[in-house]
C-alpha cells in the first residue's frame, strides 16, 4: 500500500513538471520560429523534449517517451545546423507537442497513457529527419564546442557526468540532492554544473533523477563510490568526458556563472541555496482567512475606543488600548501585505500561452502579425488569474480575426504589411491594467449607433448626444456583439459581453478606446485582490449594508428642491447628466424603486451615485455611516447566487453586514426598466 | 558492520520504534536521550558510533545538539530524524555536520540502509 501512494505522489510531481515543460516549449517554440539563430533557446527546446523523455521513460509511458525522443533528435538536428528550422517544422513540433499535452491529460484522468494514434504526427517529424542524415543516438545533452574558457583546468583533472537515481519513496529529494552536492565537496570534489539547475533541485522541480558536472582527479569508481555513501540513491551512472571534449553547451549558462565566481565552489552552492518551499493554494486561502478576521478584530477594538471615548475614568486604559490597538493595525496590515503577495502570480503565467495561440490565429486567417507582450512580471491574485484568461482570449483572438486586415489591405491602405498586437500589464495604484492594442481597422462608430438604434437600445436623441466614446460601448451590450453581422459592422467580433460580464464579476471593469483605421485598443482594469476590499457602510431601514468603493462615484445630499420628474420619475442632476434616483432597500427587495409622481419625498435624500453596468443611478439611503476595509465572505452554498448580494462581511461591532453588488442590482433594473 | 547507536527524540514512541528497528538488525543500542542537552551530555558519556537525532525537541534542538557534538567530537556520526516539511532544517544540520537523514514516517529499510552507509564510511 505505501508503494500505490508513493507512486502516486510521483505522480504528481511528473505531471506537473511534464505540463511546465509543456507549457514552455509552446512559448520557446513560437518564439524560435522568429529567431532561429538563438542557440540557447534550441538548447532550452531541447533539454525540455530530453527531460519528458527521461521522466516518461522512468514512469514506464512508452509511446510518451518514443514521441519525446524523437522530437529530441530533431532538435539536436537544429543545434547542429543539420536540420533548418521552417515554419513547417515548428508547426509539426507544434503538433507533437499538443500529442504529448493530450497524453499528459490522460494521464492525468486516468492513471495511464490513452490510446492515441500517433502513426501521423510521428512520419511528419521522422520526415524531418530522413531529410538530412538522421543526426546519431547522443549522449544526452553533450555537444562539441570549442571552449576557450577552461584553459586553467588542470590536464590531470577530468569531468564526469553523474547521473544519480533517487530511489522512487525517496522524501525530500531537494534534500537528497543537497547532500549528495554537499558529499561530494566534501570530498574534494570540484562540482561545475548541475542539471536541473541548484535552485530547481533545491526547490525540488526534477523527477527521480538529477545530473552533477562535476572536475575531479579521483577516478570515476571512486566519485561513485562517494556519491553511493549517501543513502536513498538508487544508482550513480558516470559518463567520463575526455579532457580534450569541451563541458556541455546546454550547461554553457550555469557555467559561466559557476565559473565567474572564485574557486570555494562549496561556499557558493551552500550560500545560493534558497530556502523555498511550495505552498498549498488552499492554506494560503486558510491564512487570509485568519487575518480577514484579525482584520475584523481590529475594527471590533476600534468600535471600543469609540465607546470608551465617553467616560473619562478610564482614560489611562484606553490609551493603552489605543496604542494595542494602533499595533495590531501595523502587523496586521503588514501580514495582510504578505500574505497577499503570496498569492500573487506573475501574469506571465498566462501571457505565455498566447504567443502560441496568435501565431496560429494568424497562420489560420492569413494575417502577419508581431505579437509583442510587455509587463508579463506584473503580479495579479492567483485567483484573478484565472478569471481573466478567458476574456484575453476573446480579445485576442478578436484583434486577429477582425481587427488586423489581410496583408495586402494593408498594403493598399499605406500601413506596413505586419500588423501589431500589443498585450500590455502594469500596475496602477491598487489596480493592474492589462490593454489589448492592435493596429487594424478600428471601431465604426456611426454604424455602431446605427446598429444601436436598429436593436432600440437608445433613441434617436440619446444617440445625438453621446459621445463617440460611449457610444462605442454599446459593443459591451449583450445582444448587440453576439449578433454575426456585428463583424463586419464594427470590426469586432462576437461576445463582448461576456468579456464585461467576467471582468465585472471580479469588480473590473473594461472599456475601450478606438480610431477608425488606426486600430482599437481595450483596458481591462482589475483590482489587486479579492478578498478585502473598501466599502461603504450605508444605512437603510436600520441595517448596514456595504457598498464596495469601486463602484462608488460620489456621495451626494440631494435636496428635494433640486430634483425633477422625469417621465413621471423623479431625478436629480449629476455632472450635467440625468441620475435616477432609487431607493436602496426596495432595490434590493425587487420592487419597483423609483420615485413616482405623487409618492412621498424626503427632504434631503442621502444618494450614494454609483456607476457600474454601465448605468449610473443615485441609490437613495436613510444614512451614510463610514467607510471600512471589509472582508468578503461568501454566502454560503445553501443560500447560493443572490442576485444584487455580492456576500457578507463582519463590522466592528459584530453584526453582519451584507455586500452589495452594485453592477448585478443594476443589470437587474436595466432588464426590467428596458 | 553492527555498531553502538544512540537515540535521541523526546518522543518515548519514537526511540522505541527505532530501537526495535536497530536491535532486530543486529545494532546495539547503549543510550537514549530525549532532549538536545541529554544528548550531549550522554554523548560523551558512552561515545556511541552513530546518533539518531531528532529535530524539534525541547531544552536543545537537534541542530544546536549536531553542532556541540560535532565540537566535542569532529568525526561523531549522526543521522537527523526529520519529519515532513522540515527541509530547511535538515539543511542545517548538513551544514552542522549531519551525515545523512531519514524522514518520518520511518520504513525500517530506509533506516537501515542509511545506518549501514553512515557506518560503512
Amino acid at each position: 500500500m505505501a508503494e500505490t501512494f508513493d507512486m502516486e505522489r510521483y505522480l504528481g510531481v511528473f505531471l506537473e513538471e511534464v505540463e511546465e515543460h509543456i507549457e514552455r516549449l509552446e512559448e520557446n517554440l513560437v518564439q524560435l520560429e522568429k529567431s532561429p539563430d538563438d542557440e540557447s533557446l534550441v538548447q532550452a527546446i531541447f533539454r525540455s523534449f530530453h527531460t519528458i523523455k527521461g521522466s516518461s521513460s522512468s514512469m514506464g509511458f512508452q509511446k510518451m517517451m518514443e514521441l519525446a525522443h524523437l522530437m529530441e533528435n530533431l532538435l539536436d538536428g537544429v543545434r547542429k545546423k543539420t536540420i533548418a528550422v521552417t515554419p513547417e517544422l515548428v508547426d509539426t513540433l507544434l503538433r507533437g507537442v499538443d500529442l504529448l499535452k493530450f497524453m499528459r491529460n490522460g494521464i492525468a484522468l486516468e492513471g495511464k497513457e490513452p490510446e492515441v494514434e500517433t502513426g501521423e504526427i510521428v512520419g511528419m517529424l521522422q520526415g524531418f529527419l530522413k531529410e538530412k542524415e538522421a543526426p546519431k543516438e547522443h549522449p544526452p545533452e553533450r555537444v562539441s564546442q570549442k571552449d576557450q574558457e577552461t584553459p586553467q583546468v588542470p590536464e590531470v583533472a577530468k569531468e564526469y557526468t553523474l547521473t544519480v537515481y533517487l530511489t522512487l519513496d525517496c522524501s525530500m529529494k531537494g534534500v537528497r540532492a543537497y547532500l549528495v552536492i554537499n558529499r561530494l565537496q566534501e570530498s574534494g570534489i570540484d562540482v561545475v554544473s548541475t542539471n536541473p539547475s541548484l535552485s530547481d533541485l533545491e526547490s525540488e522541480r526534477f523527477g527521480q533523477s538529477f545530473e552533477v558536472l562535476v572536475r575531479t582527479a579521483l577516478p570515476p569508481e571512486a566519485v561513485k563510490n562517494i556519491v553511493e555513501s549517501v543513502a536513498e540513491i538508487e544508482k550513480v551512472e558516470v559518463t567520463v568526458h575526455e579532457p580534450v571534449e569541451a563541458p556541455e553547451e546546454e550547461k554553457r549558462e550555469e557555467e559561466k556563472v559557476e565559473r565567474a565566481l572564485p574557486p570555494e565552489g562549496k561556499k557558493r552552492i551552500t550560500g545560493g541555496l534558497k530556502k523555498t518551499v511550495r505552498v498549498d493554494v488552499e492554506r494560503l486561502d486558510a491564512l487570509m482567512n485568519l487575518v480577514g478576521e484579525l482584520v475584523i478584530d481590529r475594527a471590533r477594538l476600534e468600535d471600543i475606543i469609540q465607546r470608551l471615548r465617553e467616560s473619562k475614568e478610564v482614560a489611562h486604559l484606553r490609551n493603552l488600548l489605543v496604542d494595542t490597538t494602533t499595533h495590531i493595525g501595523r502587523v496586521t496590515n503588514e501580514l495582510q501585505m504578505e500574505i497577499m503577495k503570496a498569492r500573487m502570480l506573475p501574469l506571465a503565467e498566462v501571457f505565455n500561452r498566447f504567443p502560441r495561440m496568435v501565431r496560429d490565429l494568424a497562420r489560420n486567417f492569413g494575417k502577419e502579425i508581431d505579437f509583442i507582450i510587455e509587463g508579463e512580471d506584473t503580479e495579479l491574485d492567483r485567483s484573478l488569474i484565472e478569471e481573466i484568461t478567458d476574456p484575453l482570449i476573446h480579445l485576442l483572438r478578436n484583434a486577429v480575426d477582425h481587427g488586423i486586415e489581410p496583408p495586402a489591405e494593408r498594403v493598399a491602405l499605406g500601413k506596413p504589411p505586419r500588423g501589431r498586437i500589443l498585450l500590455k500589464a502594469y500596475q496602477e495604484e491598487n489596480s493592474v491594467v492589462i490593454l489589448v492594442q492592435d493596429d487594424g481597422r478600428g471601431i465604426d462608430v456611426e454604424r455602431i449607433r446605427q446598429k444601436a438604434l436598429a436593436l432600440g437600445l437608445a433613441s434617436q436623441e440619446e444617440l445625438a448626444r453621446m459621445s463617440d466614446r460611449e457610444a462605442m460601448e454599446f459593443i459591451f451590450y449583450s445582444g448587440f456583439s453576439t449578433n454575426d453581422k456585428v463583424t463586419d459592422v464594427s470590426g469586432r467580433g462576437v461576445g463582448m459581453d461576456i468579456v464585461r460580464r467576467n471582468i465585472e464579476r471580479v469588480n473590473g471593469q473594461v472599456h475601450v478606446e478606438s480610431e477608425r483605421g488606426k486600430g482599437t485598443t481595450f483596458f481591462l482594469r482589475l483590482p489587486l485582490t479579492l478578498a478585502i476590499i473598501r466599502a461603504l457602510l450605508v444605512r437603510v431601514n436600520g441595517t448596514i449594508y456595504s457598498i464596495p468603493l469601486a463602484d462608488v462615484v460620489e456621495i451626494e445630499k440631494i435636496e428635494k428642491k433640486n430634483t425633477y420628474w422625469v417621465n413621471k420619475t423623479l431625478t436629480s442632476l449629476f455632472r450635467g447628466r440625468a441620475l435616477p434616483l432609487l431607493r436602496l432597500q426596495d432595490l434590493l427587495e425587487g420592487k419597483k424603486a423609483e420615485y413616482e409622481e405623487g409618492m412621498e419625498v424626503p427632504e434631503v435624500l442621502y444618494t450614494v451615485v454609483v456607476n457600474a453596468a454601465r448605468v449610473l443611478a443615485g441609490l437613495v439611503v436613510d444614512e451614510i455611516v463610514g467607510e471600512q476595509e471589509i472582508v468578503i465572505k461568501s454566502l454560503g452554498s445553501y443560500i447560493g447566487d443572490v442576485r444584487g448580494l455580492g456576500g457578507a462581511t463582519i463590522l466592528g461591532d459584530g453584526r453582519v453586514s451584507l455586500i452589495v453588488d452594485v453592477a448585478s442590482l443594476l443589470w437587474k433594473m436595466v432588464q426590467v426598466g428596458g | 558492520m553492527p555498531g553502538r547507536i544512540m537515540i535521541v527524540d523526546d518522543a518515548a514512541f519514537m526511540r522505541m520504534m527505532l530501537k526495535d528497528i536497530l536491535t532486530k538488525n543486529g545494532y546495539e543500542v547503549v543510550a537514549e536521550a530525549s532532549n538536545g542537552k541529554e544528548a550531549v551530555l550522554k554523548y560523551e558519556e558512552v561515545k556511541p558510533d552513530l546518533v539518531t537525532m531528532d529535530i524539534t525537541m525541547p531544552e536543545m534542538d537537534g541542530i544546536t545538539a549536531v553542532k556541540e557534538i560535532k565540537k566535542r567530537d569532529p568525526n561523531a556520526r549522526i543521522i537527523m530524524c526529520s519529519a515532513m516539511g522540515q527541509q530547511a532544517m535538515v539543511v542545517d544540520a548538513i551544514q552542522a555536520g549531519a551525515r545523512d537523514f531519514i524522514v518520518k514516517p520511518f520504513k525500517p529499510e530506509r533506516v537501515i540502509e542509511a545506518v549501514k552507509k553512515v557506518l560503512g564510511n
